[in-house]
Formats: C-alpha cells, structure tokens, sequence
C-alpha cells in the first residue's frame, strides 16, 4: 500500500494535466447546489419566517430537478446558522407553502406568474434554474446560463417586497434585473 | 542446456574426491549438495550449496554449480554471473563452450553489453558453426546498446496488486478509455477483469466463459475497443483458432469461431478490431509467411463478413515471430510484440506506421518500456497517455508481471462513450448505430451495435469532422443525432445516453408519441482553460489574477482527488466484500471544499473566481425531442436523407447549437432533409369524447382524470394544441354547445393549460341522433407554427349554431382591428364601448382565474402592441361604471375605449 501512495503521489505532480480530464469534477448542479447554500449566509430573512428558534431552514423544489439529488448530498449534515436544513420536493403550484427557498426548475418555465402570485408576499426566495424572463416577472434570483458575464440575476424590487435583505455583495456579483412594466 | 549441466555434473563428480578429506559435517552436506545437483533438483540444491559456499567459499565447483542453479531456477538468473565468472577464473580451459553462451546470455540480460558481446566472441570461437547464430545476438546487442544510449524519459510502473500476483499475468488488454483492462494468468485457463477508477486498478473479477475444458490451448486473444466482445484462442498443439464473444457483464455464454478467412489449420493467436469495426489484425503461423508467425489483416466486406487474410509483408512481419497486433484509434499506427526486428533481447515491442495506404516503417518502442526480457501484449488508451503490457523485466525469466507507462503523448481523438436506454422505466435494448460522414456523405462501413445487456457503445473519431448517428433501436422510429467534433488538437471525452421512451395518454390507454432525450457531458476542461477562457478574459487585471486562481481550480481537484484516494482502500475491501463494481462506487465529493471556496468569492466580491469555477464545471447538454404519431395516417413517412448510395429516413434531432448552422446549409440548398423543416407540419395525434348528460354542461367526475392529463401534455409540449368542439341538439338549446365547450376550457384552463393553446368551437348536427350530440369532442393536433398565434382567446363561438369558425384565420389581418376570433364576435360592423386594462408587446399567457371567467374578453393590436379589454358595452356611462369596478378590483389603470366598425378609435 505504501508503494502505491508513492506512486500517486508522484502522480498527483506528474500527470496533472491528465488529472484535469480524469478527476472528479463540479458539476453545473454542483455549482448552484453550492450557490444556493451561500444565499442562505449572504441574504437575511424577516425574523417571523422561523416561527420558533429550533425552526428549520426550508429549502423546497418545485418540479423535477437533478439539484435535487445534489441538494441532499451537498446539505448533509449542513445547517444554516444553528437551524437545519429540510429540503422537499414539490409538482405543485399550490404545494409550495412556505419555504425559505423555492427552486423553480427548468421545466416550470410556462408557470412562472403562477409561482410568484402563488408566493404572495410570504418571505421565500424564489431561485430559477435557468428560466427566461423569471426575474422580470417577479422571480427574486435566476441563475444564468453557462459561461455569462454574470453567475446570476436579482431582481432586489422582488426581494424588498418579499421582506428579503440581499447583501450588498451578492447583489455586486450579480446582474440586476427590475420587473417589467407590465403586470397582472 | 540440460544436456550441458549433465555433462558438469560428471566433470565435477570427479573432481569431488579432493573436498572429501574435510570434516564429516563438510562431507554430509557436500553429498547432501550434489545429490540434490545431479538430479537436477536445482531449487532444492541452490540453497544448499549456498551454505556449503557460505562455510567453504573458495570452492569453484560449489561456486560454478550454485550459477548453474541460478540459471535453471525461474527466478534471478542474472545472480548466477558472479558465481560462473568466479568458476571461469578458476579454471577457463575446464569450461565446456556452452558456459560462455550461458555467460554472454547472463551479461545481456543484466545490460552488460560489451562483456556479452565479448563473450559471444569467445564462444563462436570455440563453436565456429554457431557463426550466423552468434551474429545475429551481437546485432541485437548493438541494438540493445543503441537503445540504451536513447532511453526514454518516461515513467514507467508495475501496477502491482490485484493485478500482478505470484503468478504469471500475460496479455493484458485495456479497453480504449482504459477503464477496464483483460488478463490470462499464464499456466492458468482463467481470464480476469480489472477496473481502473481514480487512477487505482481495482479488485479483478474472474471472467466465466463455460466448455474451455474441451480445449488443450486456452489463450486469451484480445478485446474490442469497448471491452464489450473479447477474443479467445482455443485449440491443442497441432492447430488453434480464434474465437469471438460478447461480453456480457463478466460472463461470456458462447464463443463463435471465426471463418475460414482467419482460421487456417494453423496456429492463429491474438486478435484487434479497429475501433469502426472495419479491420481485424491477427497473428497466424500459417504457411505462406515471413517466418513463423506473422501479422495478417482482414477487412469485413459490404454483407459484413471478414474477407481474405492478408499478410502484413515484409516490412512488419520478419523471419522471426510477431505476435499480439494491437491497433491504435489513430489508426496510423499498429503495434505489436517481435523476437525479430531491432530487438534489443527476448520480444521487443514495435510499433508500424502506415501511411500512403501501406505499411512503411517499423521502429521499436525504445528502453525502458523494452527492456533485454521479454515484452509482450502492448496496448494503449485511446488518448494515448498510457499503455500496458507484460513483462518478465524483473530479473525473472518465466514471471510476468503488468507494466504501465505514462505517455506524453496527446492524441486529438473524441471518445465517445455511450448508453442507450429505453423504455420507461428505461432499460438497455437492442439498437443498431451507424455513422455517416457529413463530409462525403458516405455512411461508415461498421454498426455500431451497443451491448444488449448495457446499452453501451463506444465510439472514436478523429478530430475536425462532423458525424451524424443513426440510431435504430427496436420499436423506436430511428433518429439523427449530429456529433459535432471541433477541430481540437486534444483529446476529448463525450459522455453520451440516449434515452428513448414512449409518450402516452394513459386515461385514453394509447401510446401517442416517442421521446428521445440526448444528454452529453463533456469533460473539456483543458481546452476550457487553454482557449476559452484565455482568450475571452476581460481584461489585463484579470490576466493576472488568472494564474492564480487555475492554481486554486488545481488544488481543488487535487483536493477532490486525494479525498478520492484515501477512500479509495475503503472501496477496495468494500469490493472485495460484496463483489461489486467499483464502477458503481463513487467517492463522495467535498462539498465542504467548493461550498467555502464560493462563500470566500462572494465574500470578497471576487466574480472572476466564480467565473473560473463555473467553466470549469462539468457542462452537461440535453436536447430532446418528441415525436409524435399522426393518427391520419397511421404509415407516415420520415424525412429521407440523402447519403451518396443510401437513403436513410430518420428523424433529425438538432441541437440549438447546430439551428444555426442548419439554417446556413439551408441557403445553400444542398440538403434536402434541412428544406423539409420548414414545411408547416400539422397533424392529428389523437382524439376522444367528453360524453354529457342530456341538457346538461356540467363535466361528468370520470373525465377529470383524462382531461387533466391532456392538459398536462399539453403544458409539457409546446408544440401541441387542442380543439375542444362542443356540440348540441340546436332545437334544444343553441347555447349548451358553447357552455360545453366552454366548461371542458375552463376544466383545463384550471389544469395551469395556456389558453392560447385552446380552440373552442361549438357545432351541431339536427342530423345525427341526439347521444351523438351530446358531448364534447377534443383533438390535439401538433404543429410546428403557432397555429392560432394572433387570436389570444380562440372562444370563438357564434351564436347562431349554424356556424362554425374557421381553425385558421388569417393571422395578418388583425392590425389595428378587432380580431375577429374572440369571445363575443366581433365583427367588422360593430360598435361598443369596452374597458382597456392592459397592453404588452406580446401576446400574454392568461390564466388568471378572474379573466376566465370574464364574459367578454377583447384582444386587439393596435400601434404595434396588443391590447386586453373586457367587457362589451352600448354606452360610454356602462363602461364607465364597469371600469371603475374594475379600479377597485386592482386594475388601476383601467380606462374607457371606444370600437366603431370594429376599429378602435382615439
């Protein structure tokens, strides 16, 4: 066996460009598994979304997603601040109840207005994977197609009127997007 | 040799009288000794003369014999030098010749180059008809010491356990993405399996192929460059033959001999596919060579059998033996094991070039992955970074172990490595593949057929071309998928499933389409870094910061990695406990790694870092399509495709990527099958009834089911539109078609379905009899225009019965008049008052519950936007109170307009 670390060893300095074609990678979902998890630290939710200190952090998933899998992996044994994380899986608009975050996935794009009317003004940050026009139509983060400028869009109007504080630094990283005029 | 040791034997027999005079001790052990020697019981001698030499050194017959020894045991030849040197010394004239043969043999083994050749000398001298024997071995020499003199600076490894044991591993053959690699212990009929996974092989599996016992010869041949056909030689001393069979998840239940092209009443041995199937390459002693065997190639013919064997020629094939072809996915280069040739001692690996359509050149592989022992079954990854093979290099005549060398080499080819899956839940199939060149249009010889038990196949490609993949898979209509290769100077790895599943209404029991979802994952990431995201770097401050961060994207893999690693003997027992494929056990990813490396980008703004991460994730593309069944008619044609000599009707899965591309081929009006998708499609995909109670509107319970699953359909495909024709008995009831009609719109209105999907119609028949009349009859059709893209609300019922609006009206005309296919009729001679509540550039998706229920609801464009109005009014004071109950009810803006002979006026 020492031998064989050796070998690796002198593998890991040697053979690095062939490690970058062959090493476990990130996936995109790996990505904005990790995104969504640091939204949790760098956005502030209304002190009444936690109805009891022990009350856990909500993350539900509207639609069939591959985040999901990579949520429960990635979220093991994770907590937000002392609270812990319960993530679900919902098909339905009217399932989505009251999460800290919902997850839009991609084939929930004919129903965005849907979602956002359904969410009222109920603190929840309604993260999109990808969708067209999701903050312009009331959706608070969208992540944006492999290799933009920018990782996501935030439409912070849609966060103030979800009583949702996103950090400064979020918001620095990201493309900022306002709803549009029109509105049902 | 044996002969020569007997005649030792009695030479120093007796000389064994001068020892006698020593101590009884001495004299036991001495006897003890060459007892043991002059039966030839040389393991058993060797340590015994060991201690006799130990206490008595200076002996030069105890010293000659335990080099004797040394030279008969398997292992550690090369010990015997000191000991037959020190004998030589002793007494050079009582040396018979065939010492100096052994010594020079010793001395060429241990890399002594100038004291074998020396020695080779002194024995031609003393055996003058051992001339041209002893020639040839001073020319290898020289090549021996040529190599040495140009060793290669490469990393050479023994791959240690559970691949190499004490016994002997031989043939070893790595599938081309080197995740599995084949091996027959020698003196042993069994064939076993190893897995490569994070750069570990993994625990072995011995392969089952049942009736080997019925065979003296069992040798395993080679394996195809997926791994999913292995080749087998059987057979006894007099003739052996090849033999081929699918690999099915470690069994293999049946071996197929090949034809007579291959097989002779010869010896045939080792066997390599090209990886397009095309041409096999095997070795034969047949009669009609080079010498001994040689290499001979077979291509398969148009009915797809292997045709005539041809030999080599001269170039590759020598008066010596050339075993184990293996050919390379460059297919340039092939490469095989040689006695003859430039070898510098025992086999050699070569390796032939062949270009301008023959074999031109052949060159040894170079010291150290040929060394003076014996090297055999070389083959390397389709990459070309790493190559194995056996060797007894280890100071060990009889023992062979597997060797990996670290190749530098870069080979730009595009492996792509595949899963077709079908069904639902989706399971391996039977399928068929066939490649066409978009380049000469002419379809690839070999099908690709993916392993029925896996649904895997593998493919490779040289770079710079564009491919198109049939897919024909049992019960599926066949598909186009396009394999866009760029013309990359690396190499590059697509992972690839293909999966195939029926689309169906299950409250209706029909199967009314197929999909097909394609999912490609790339694993680029050094082209990535090298010319991506160089070159589209924002600026200079970036530049720099570049550096640094691909320093932190290594650490992170190396990160990944070494986690990998320390699990990796976890994994180990794990297999060896449950049997399983270490394919199927992947170590966990540090989540904790990338999880603190973006809250540290975040934290300090830093987007570049989250710019390099993101391209250096995995990208995975999917692309889907459904297909759907046109009930008119049932035999429908698929889009032909022209390739030089064939047509192929298959369905043409693009890529966005490729639209475009497509689009500019369209211009140039080469293909056909590009020009037929702008054709409009519209076709029937299925239909059924809504039965109702007589005189009633209301949807009877049993139908939720159905209409909720259309409605679902429709929302998953926007390619699908519905007719809801509501119908009644006119004496009874003009308007109970209409609210028929309109109950079933708003049922799937309520299901989340977009109504511009819907049209309504409403329809009688005083004809028919009255059950006929009292139902509601859907069809969905499939479009590939929007069919009623500008009536938003396709309501469109008259309310005289007679009257049935058309499906299609002209779209055009709606500019800056009422479009005539909204609720409520207008027509071009009206007049009103109705209230405006909002205006887009685009047609807007309504599903708001409060407008479905609207009576009226106005769609028009006018100065380029569409306008929503509700309601229809006589007089300007109605409006107005309708408006103002609307402000209260949030629409803020709401105001009066005016309609005079269906135009709006200011």
């Amino acid at each position: 066996m020492n031998r064989h670390k050796l070998t690796y060893g002198l593998l890991v300095f040697l053979g690095l460009l062939m490690y970058k074609a062959q090493a476990q990678q990130y996936t995109e979902y790996d990505l904005k598994a990790a995104y969504i998890y640091n939204f949790s630290k760098f956005i502030k939710w209304p002190d009444h979304s936690f109805p009891q200190d022990t009350s856990s952090f909500q993350i539900t998933i509207l639609g069939d997603s591959p985040i999901t899998e990579v949520l429960h992996k990635a979220m093991k044994g994770r907590k937000v601040g002392s609270r812990d994380i319960h993530i679900r899986v919902v098909h339905k608009v009217e399932q989505i109840g009251s999460p800290h975050i919902l997850f839009v996935s991609k084939n929930m794009q004919k129903i965005i207005p849907n979602i956002v009317k359904q969410c009222g003004n109920k603190p929840i940050l309604i993260v999109g994977d990808v969708l067209d026009g999701f903050c312009q139509s009331g959706g608070v983060i969208n992540f944006t197609p492999k290799s933009s400028k920018f990782r996501f869009e935030i439409n912070n109007e849609a966060a103030q009127h979800f009583n949702l504080k996103i950090s400064s630094k979020l918001l620095a990283l990201s493309r900022i997007v306002t709803s549009d005029e029109i509105k049902f | 040799m044996r002969k020569f040791i007997i005649i030792i034997g009695i030479i120093f027999l007796g000389l064994s009288s001068l020892l006698a005079q020593n101590s009884k001790d001495q004299k036991t052990l001495y006897k003890t000794t060459q007892e043991a020697f002059n039966k030839e019981q040389f393991g058993l001698a060797l340590p015994l003369l060991l201690k006799y030499d130990s206490i008595y050194h200076g002996d030069y017959v105890i010293k000659y014999q335990i080099g004797v020894c040394y030279l008969n045991t398997e292992f550690e030849r090369t010990k015997a030098i000191p000991y037959i040197e020190f004998a030589m010394k002793s007494d050079r004239t009582a040396m018979p010749s065939e010492v100096y043969k052994d010594l020079a043999e010793l001395y060429h083994l241990d890399y002594r180059i100038e004291e074998s050749a020396k020695m080779y000398r002194s024995y031609q001298r003393l055996e003058p008809s051992e001339k041209k024997w002893v020639e040839k071995q001073l020319f290898t020499l020289e090549t021996a010491k040529i190599l040495l003199n140009d060793s290669l600076n490469i990393q050479i490894e023994n791959i240690g356990p559970p691949v190499n044991t004490e016994c002997s591993e031989i043939s070893p053959y790595i599938s081309a993405d080197e995740s599995m690699m084949y091996y027959q212990e020698k003196d042993s009929r069994s064939f076993f399996v190893a897995y490569y996974k994070n750069d570990k092989w993994y625990q072995k599996t011995k392969l089952d192929i049942p009736n080997l016992n019925n065979y003296k010869v069992v040798r395993f041949a080679g394996i195809s460059p997926s791994g999913d056909q292995i080749f087998v030689q059987l057979g006894d001393s007099v003739n052996t033959d090849l033999y081929y069979g699918d690999n099915l998840l470690k069994t293999c239940n049946q071996l197929d001999r090949f034809n007579d092209h291959i097989n002779s009443k010869y010896h045939e041995s080792s066997v390599s596919i090209s990886p397009d199937g095309s041409t096999l390459y095997f070795s034969s002693d047949r009669p009609g060579g080079f010498g001994g065997y040689d290499i001979y190639a077979c291509r398969l013919d148009s009915n797809e059998h292997w045709g005539k064997a041809e030999n080599l020629g001269p170039v590759v094939n020598s008066e010596a033996d050339e075993l184990q072809p293996f050919i390379h996915p460059s297919l340039g280069k092939l490469y095989f094991s040689s006695n003859g040739h430039k070898t510098m001692g025992g086999f050699d690996i070569f390796e032939a070039f062949f270009y301008n359509n023959q074999w031109q050149e052949v060159k040894n592989v170079g010291y150290p992955i040929n060394t003076t022992f014996d090297e055999k079954g070389y083959s390397i990854n389709a990459k070309g970074s790493a190559a194995y093979w056996s060797s007894s290099r280890n100071d060990q005549t009889l023992h062979y172990d597997v060797y990996k060398v670290f190749l530098k080499e870069n080979i730009p080819l595009t492996l792509v490595k595949g899963k077709v899956l079908a069904g639902d839940p989706p399971k391996p199939i039977e399928a068929q593949i066939q490649v066409i060149d978009k380049a000469t249009h002419t379809l690839l010889k070999y099908v690709y057929n993916p392993n029925p038990k896996t649904g895997n196949y593998l493919l490779i490609f040289p770079p710079g071309k564009d491919y198109d993949m049939v897919v024909r898979a049992e019960g599926y209509k066949p598909y186009i998928i396009n394999i866009y290769l760029p013309n990359q100077t690396y190499f590059y790895e697509n992972f690839q499933e293909i999966i195939l599943s029926p689309i169906r209404v299950n409250s209706l029991g029909a199967t009314i389409g197929e999909e097909i979802k394609v999912t490609n994952t790339f694993y680029d990431i050094y082209s990535q870094q090298k010319d991506s995201t160089i070159s589209t770097s924002v600026d200079s401050a970036t530049d720099k910061k570049y550096d640094q961060l691909l320093q932190l994207i290594e650490k992170l893999i190396i990160t990944t990695d070494t986690l990998g690693l320390s699990k990796a003997a976890y994994v180990t027992e794990e297999i060896e406990a449950t049997g399983n494929d270490p394919q199927m056990l992947e170590p966990e990813k540090d989540y904790d790694y990338l999880f603190g490396l973006i809250e540290e980008a975040i934290e300090t703004t830093d987007s570049t870092a989250l710019r390099v991460l993101d391209e250096n994730s995995i990208n995975h593309i999917t692309y889907q399509l459904r297909y759907f069944y046109d009930i008119d008619q049932m035999n429908e044609q698929l889009p032909e495709r022209y390739i030089l000599n064939d047509t192929i009707f298959a369905i043409n899965l693009l890529s966005d990527q490729l639209k475009q591309k497509q689009a500019l081929i369209i211009e140039n009006e080469n293909h056909k099958i590009e020009s037929e998708k702008l054709k409009l499609i519209k076709k029937r995909i299925t239909e059924c009834t809504i039965q109702f109670e007589k005189d009633k509107a209301e949807i009877t319970p049993q139908y939720y089911e159905r209409l909720s699953e259309l409605a679902q359909l429709l929302n998953h495909n926007p390619n699908l539109y519905i007719r809801v024709t509501g119908f009644a008995q006119s004496k009874e009831d003009p308007n109970l078609a209409i609210s028929r009609a309109t109950e079933v719109r708003q049922y799937l209105a309520d299901q989340n379905l977009d109504l511009h999907k819907t049209v309504t119609e409403a329809n009688y028949n005083s004809a028919s009899s009255l059950k006929s009349n009292q139902k509601v009859e859907i069809v969905i059709f499939e479009s590939n225009k929007a069919l009623y893209a500008d009536g938003v609300f396709n309501m469109a019922v008259k309310l005289n019965p007679n009257y049935t609006i058309e499906n299609n009206s002209n779209p055009k005309q709606a500019s800056n008049s009422v479009n005539s296919n909204e609720f409520g009729s207008v027509d071009a001679q009206s007049s009103f008052y109705s209230v405006q509540i909002a205006a887009g550039s685009n047609l807007l998706g309504i599903k708001d519950p409060f407008f479905r229920k609207q009576k009226a609801i106005i769609v028009y464009s006018h100065n380029g936007l569409y306008k929503y109005c509700l309601g229809r009014f006589a007089n300007h004071e109605a409006a107005s109170q309708y408006k103002n109950e609307l402000r209260k009810k949030g629409f803020g803006d709401a105001f009066v307009v005016q309609f005079i002979n269906g135009k709006r006026v200011e």
